[in-house]
């Protein structure tokens, strides 16, 4: 008596999720079908390994199996291909610079060396879309052949040279500070912080010198890095690269500077930093809106482990 | 938004990434950071330039006080009193958080300057070399000529 009253309890129970299940498949987003207005050209081996774990998000060949089909999973499918497609198209490399198109593809294997792509979710269900270390050595080589050395010429000297004259004469004051597209301004007194650490990026020719303010030192000092406390700011410079015979690199034109301010409420929508990079000397505030700083986040997003922040910093 | 929520939800279901949070020690480049002794900060050193040697797998940072920084922005090739200049270079190592640029390792060296007022008129320069983070003072002095033209004949980065 009592066994059959749970078991039709059980019953119904059963057929409401069904039917639910049934009606959530008609909730479908649109998976757009775009065309490949220019594929990435890379060496077969390299794009072997692109199409088979990043191009089913990351392109306008994706190829749904019939498990990715299925609501709910499909709803993570369409908007995993609508974001993953906005910041990385290997099918529109047309839209893409030369300068842009390497910069995304370190970008991209350094998203794989971070474990953060493909994703863990997708690779799950995906098991051919794992990344053997055999792929990670072919992906690496390949950027390895990319790299040119940054030999000065009189191009670059002549741009070192220009804005060393200016730099002399007029100190580049500012009468209103530059503000990027979110309201980040600049801060001149960036000069006289310590620096937290050098880098060389051979990725692309240039070299870096990061700095914090008081905060961030004190941070250091103290072992307070993580999270960083509220204040700290970055300021990370980049010049060209000058490479003499002797191979000794100095730094040449001034690229761009950015800058990250820690602090949790005012900047909550963009992961508790007010980002902000302005390019050249004129300090011209980076893209065409606010939403630059979906670029930075998404660049930075594997290093959540230590507040978002790339920089192993030395002590002083 | 809505739909967003949901995808999230299921989300958090398939996946269970459990990212550990680094601690202050595996942040922090140990292995290049400065002693104790220099007393850094209240030196008053700024950033005048960095550069690379890429036969020696080597980078460095010249700091100066603000008078430095000013004489070698200026760049009237003089040397005045009271300049005060430190060369931190340090090994090279891959960065472990992004394949395509390299960091500091560990300390070699530390050569620090300072002018000073001589008696007949002319700035005396003093120079000393340590090795290492242990901040080992060196005896050789061969050299000591050498570094002191080649520190300041350094052209500042345009910091702007
Ligand atoms: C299951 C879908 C999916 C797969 C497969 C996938 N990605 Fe992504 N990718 C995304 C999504 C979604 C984003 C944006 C949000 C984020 O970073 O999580 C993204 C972001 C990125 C970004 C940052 C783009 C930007 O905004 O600058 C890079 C680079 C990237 N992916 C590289 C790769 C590479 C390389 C592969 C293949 C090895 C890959 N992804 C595979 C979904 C995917
Ligand atoms: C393609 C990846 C990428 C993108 C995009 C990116 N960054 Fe970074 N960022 C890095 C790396 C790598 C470092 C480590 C220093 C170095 O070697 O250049 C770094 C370091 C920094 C630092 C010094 C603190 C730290 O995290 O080490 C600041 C400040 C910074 N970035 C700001 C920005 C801003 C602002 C943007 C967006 C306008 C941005 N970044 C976009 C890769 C990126």
């Amino acid at each position: 008596m009592k066994k059959s009253k749970k078991a039709a309890k059980w019953k119904i129970g059963v057929s409401v999720l069904l039917v639910l299940f049934l009606i959530v498949q008609f909730i479908r987003p649109e998976i757009t079908h775009p065309p490949v207005t220019r594929d990435i050209e890379v060496p077969a081996e390299v794009k072997a390994i692109l199409v088979r774990t990043c191009y089913d998000c990351h392109s306008n060949q994706i190829q749904l199996r019939w498990f990715d089909k299925i609501a709910p999973m499909y709803w993570g499918v369409a908007q995993h291909i609508k974001e993953g497609r906005e910041g990385l198209n290997f099918s529109e490399w047309d839209k893409l610079d030369p300068a842009s198109r390497k910069a995304k593809l370190w970008e991209a294997v350094n998203q794989v060396i971070a474990g953060a792509m493909p994703l863990k979710d997708y690779e799950f269900v995906h098991r051919s879309a794992k990344i053997s270390s055999g792929d990670l050595k072919v992906l690496k080589q390949y950027l390895n052949s990319m790299v040119v050395k940054p030999l000065e010429d009189t191009a670059k000297i002549n741009a070192l040279n220009k804005q060393y004259t200016q730099s002399q004469s007029t100190a580049m004051k500012f009468e209103n500070l530059p503000r990027a597209l979110n309201g980040v301004e600049f801060i001149p007194d960036y000069k006289n912080w310590l620096p937290i650490s050098p880098s060389e990026r051979f990725d692309n020719g240039t070299m870096r010198v990061i700095l914090g303010n008081d905060i961030a030192i004190k941070a250091i000092q103290d072992k307070q890095v993580n999270p960083w406390p509220k204040g700290t700011t970055f300021a990370k410079v980049a010049w060209d690269q000058l490479e003499d015979k002797e191979g000794h690199i100095r730094t040449g034109a001034f690229k761009q500077i950015e800058i990250m301010i820690k602090d949790e409420e005012k900047y909550r929508s963009t992961k508790g930093w007010g980002w902000a990079r302005f390019k050249t000397p004129k300090m011209i505030p980076y893209g065409k809106d606010a939403m630059f700083t979906n670029e930075c986040i998404n660049c930075h997003l594997p290093q959540a482990n230590q507040d978002l922040v790339f920089s192993s910093p030395f002590k002083h | 938004m809505k739909m967003r929520l949901i995808t999230l939800l299921f989300l958090s279901i398939t996946i269970s990434s459990c990212s550990s949070k680094k601690s202050p020690d595996e942040i922090i480049n140990k292995n290049a950071s400065l002693p104790e002794a220099l007393n850094w900060e209240k030196a008053g050193y700024k950033v005048i330039t960095s550069y690379i040697d890429k036969k020696d797998s080597t980078m460095s940072i010249l700091y100066g006080n603000d008078l430095a920084r000013k004489t070698f922005i200026a760049s009237e090739n003089k040397i005045i009193p009271n300049e005060m200049l430190a060369l931190v270079t340090w090994k090279q190592k891959a960065d472990e958080n992004w394949f395509g640029a390299n960091i500091p390792g560990s300390v070699k060296t530390i050569e620090l300057i300072k002018t000073s007022d001589s008696k007949n008129g002319a700035t005396s320069i003093a120079y000393n070399l340590y090795q290492g983070k242990e901040f080992t003072p060196s005896k050789d002095t061969i050299n000591n000529q050498v570094r002191i033209k080649y520190i300041f004949s350094q052209q500042p980065s345009v910091m702007p």
